[in-house]
């Protein structure tokens, strides 16, 4: 469903050139549960949100179903971002003046089409689903730091997407609870195939994946 | 529509959050707004007020006055402080014999104490002749008005307006036959006039003048000079041949440039171009403000952009486009405006209605709509740089942003 072609990421700082992404070749197949791993720095981040649609390419082409995303407009890309990908992140990302269920509902907002099921009523269900219903109305900042990841999972699921990018989903929990993360990706991925990205630095996790690709220095090594 | 409404309730959140914040930076646009609604109010009522004054008078009007006033057909700034004719007296009899002008009232008018003998008031003087109370279409309410007789026997007897006697005296009837002290000569009081409201001769209002004989109030002019003369026309028939007559008759005294002839028409012309001088200055003044005001919002604007600019980044990476975050912000700018704005409509109308019994100002609606519009568009002017700015944030660098 994605595909990298010759994907080189570069800035400038200065007189320097920063080789971010080198010669990056890929193919996240739909359905899968693959896993990016590196050290800090290698550049795995920077591959996700290029996947993500939230960055672009400096030399290559990243396709989405065939389609070369570079030539859209951001009015198409944003359009695609909101319609078949939802982000995971390690900071969890709630806007933390709005509820919980506004937080969740966010995605909707800018859906222009009509969904052919209650937005309100799939939130209060994944909410029921994750063990949130107490935290209907909470404030994000005001709950525990796995409620957060569990609601920001519900806000990626709103609109249900193919693919579900996420960037350290477990580096700000406790091991149990970064535990019960994984096996809610895993669990999406399997019942409701949902492709799964999961960008990490421990390899316990990506051991969890059934694929796994390794990046160093901008370049893929396995 | 949804997305409509969600993106006014998120700028009311931020507004919520930000209390002060808020108030504060919407308070240059409310002072702005009030400024320039209070300003043009008590413009367009002071105007309202002196040409109801002016309809209040007699018919076939024609005004004289030293300097002048007009060249061709527009207003001549500073004209009535030149100088020029003095009248007297023998202006009044000369012009009397025209047999197309039926009255001439000369007029010396100062402000004046009036005292009785508990009380002490603020008023003005008009000393003419009996002529004056044709002329300006004034009737009594209570008692005469002064006669031939009266000033030509220098008789100490004053007409007073219904204001200025509530003032005074408690019981108007009872007020005839009191004898009343300006500036140390003692005045009966033979009548009280008819209320006329609305504003006098570009000064105070008839209901708080005090009319006297200007032979019995020579101490207060002992030059015998008038500062005008209001002349009636004996029909709408002849009042331009009156006006040239006038003409005609002070010419032999005076040369032309000294005085002016001038209806009443000329001399709204003159008020209303006086007053759109002034409004248009303190209209001016007050726009600066505004522009300050928008100033302000921009500053914040900018503020908010940056503290918000994870949020930025997690709207774009759900889906919102740049379109959208720029709309959301100018939305917030236009709302911030929209606060001050309409806060100001409100405090001026309360101002308004406060001094109303004092001043006479009038809130316009146009008024009301167009500081609603300018509001919105100092929203719009001011908010869209910094929300662009916004609209124009690499997703990517948003999110990543601590």
């Amino acid at each position: 469903m994605i595909k990298l072609q010759d994907v080189y990421k570069e800035y400038t700082i200065g007189d320097s050139l920063l080789e971010i992404l080198q010669n990056i070749n890929l193919e996240i197949k739909k359905g899968e549960f693959i896993s990016i791993i590196g050290p800090s720095g290698s550049g795995k981040s920077t591959l996700m949100y290029m996947m993500g649609l939230l960055d672009i390419p400096t030399k290559g082409k990243v396709l989405m179903n065939d389609v070369d995303t570079s030539k859209l407009s951001d009015e198409k890309l944003s359009r695609l971002r909101n319609e078949k990908i939802g982000f995971v992140f390690q900071q969890f990302n709630l806007i933390n003046k709005f509820t919980v269920l506004e937080n969740i509902l966010l995605p909707t907002l800018y859906n222009p089409h009509t969904l052919d099921y209650d937005p309100q009523i799939k939130a209060i269900t994944l909410l029921k689903r994750f063990g949130l219903d107490h935290r209907t109305h909470s404030y994000p900042n005001k709950i525990s730091g796995g409620e957060q990841q569990r609601a920001a999972i519900a806000r990626a699921l709103i609109l249900e997407p193919e693919i579900i990018f996420a960037d350290e989903p477990t580096g700000n929990l406790d091991t149990k609870t970064g535990e019960t993360i994984l096996s809610l990706l895993e669990d999406l991925n399997k019942k409701e195939k949902i492709t799964i990205v999961i960008v990490t630095h421990e390899a316990h996790i990506a051991e969890k994946t059934k694929r796994s690709i390794s990046i160093q220095d901008g370049k893929i090594i396995k | 529509m949804k997305y409509y409404i969600f993106t006014i309730l998120s700028a009311t959140t931020n507004f919520r959050r930000n209390k002060l914040r808020t108030f504060l930076t919407s308070l240059g646009i409310l002072i702005g707004v009030a400024s320039v609604v209070l300003l043009i109010s008590l413009g367009l009522g002071l105007k309202q007020y002196i040409t109801d004054q002016f309809k209040g008078l007699g018919s076939n009007l024609i005004f004289i006055y030293p300097g002048k006033f007009l060249q061709g057909n527009s207003f001549r700034p500073g004209g009535g402080m030149l100088g020029g004719a003095e009248f007297d007296k023998s202006d009044v009899d000369s012009l009397k014999k025209s047999r197309y002008i039926a009255y001439v009232s000369p007029a010396f008018i100062k402000t004046i104490e009036i005292s009785t003998t508990n009380k002490t008031e603020i008023g003005d003087l008009l000393a003419s002749t009996e002529d004056v109370f044709p002329v300006l279409n004034l009737k009594m309410q209570y008692g005469r008005s002064y006669k031939k007789t009266d000033v030509d026997k220098r008789n100490k007897v004053i007409v007073i307006g219904p204001e200025l006697a509530k003032k005074l005296f408690d019981d108007f009837e009872g007020a005839l036959g009191e004898d009343i002290k300006i500036e140390d000569q003692r005045y009966k009081i033979i009548g009280i006039s008819e209320a006329k409201g609305g504003g006098g001769l570009g000064g105070s209002n008839f209901d708080s003048f005090v009319y006297m004989p200007y032979t019995a109030g020579l101490s207060f002019n002992p030059d015998k000079k008038f500062f005008a003369l209001y002349v009636s026309a004996k029909s709408e028939d002849v009042y331009e041949l009156a006006k040239r007559d006038i003409q005609r008759i002070l010419e032999r005294r005076y040369e032309s440039g000294d005085f002016s002839v001038l209806e009443q028409t000329d001399l709204l012309n003159v008020i209303n171009s006086v007053f759109g001088a002034i409004n248009t200055v303190l209209v001016m003044i007050g726009a600066i403000s505004l522009i300050v005001g928008g100033i302000g919002i921009m500053n914040i604007m900018y503020v908010s952009v940056v503290e918000r600019t994870k949020e930025i980044g997690i709207r774009r990476a759900v889906g919102a486009t740049r379109n959208n975050i720029l709309i959301q912000f100018l939305t917030e700018a236009v709302l911030l405006s929209l606060i001050g704005g309409i806060g100001g409509i409100i405090i001026s109308i309360v101002f308004v209605l406060l001094i109303n019994s004092y001043f006479p100002a009038q809130i316009n609606i146009l008024s009301i709509i167009i500081a609603f519009v300018v509001s919105t568009l100092i929203g719009i002017i001011f908010g869209v740089v910094p929300a662009r700015k916004a609209a124009n944030m690499s997703p990517i660098e948003a999110i990543r942003y601590e």
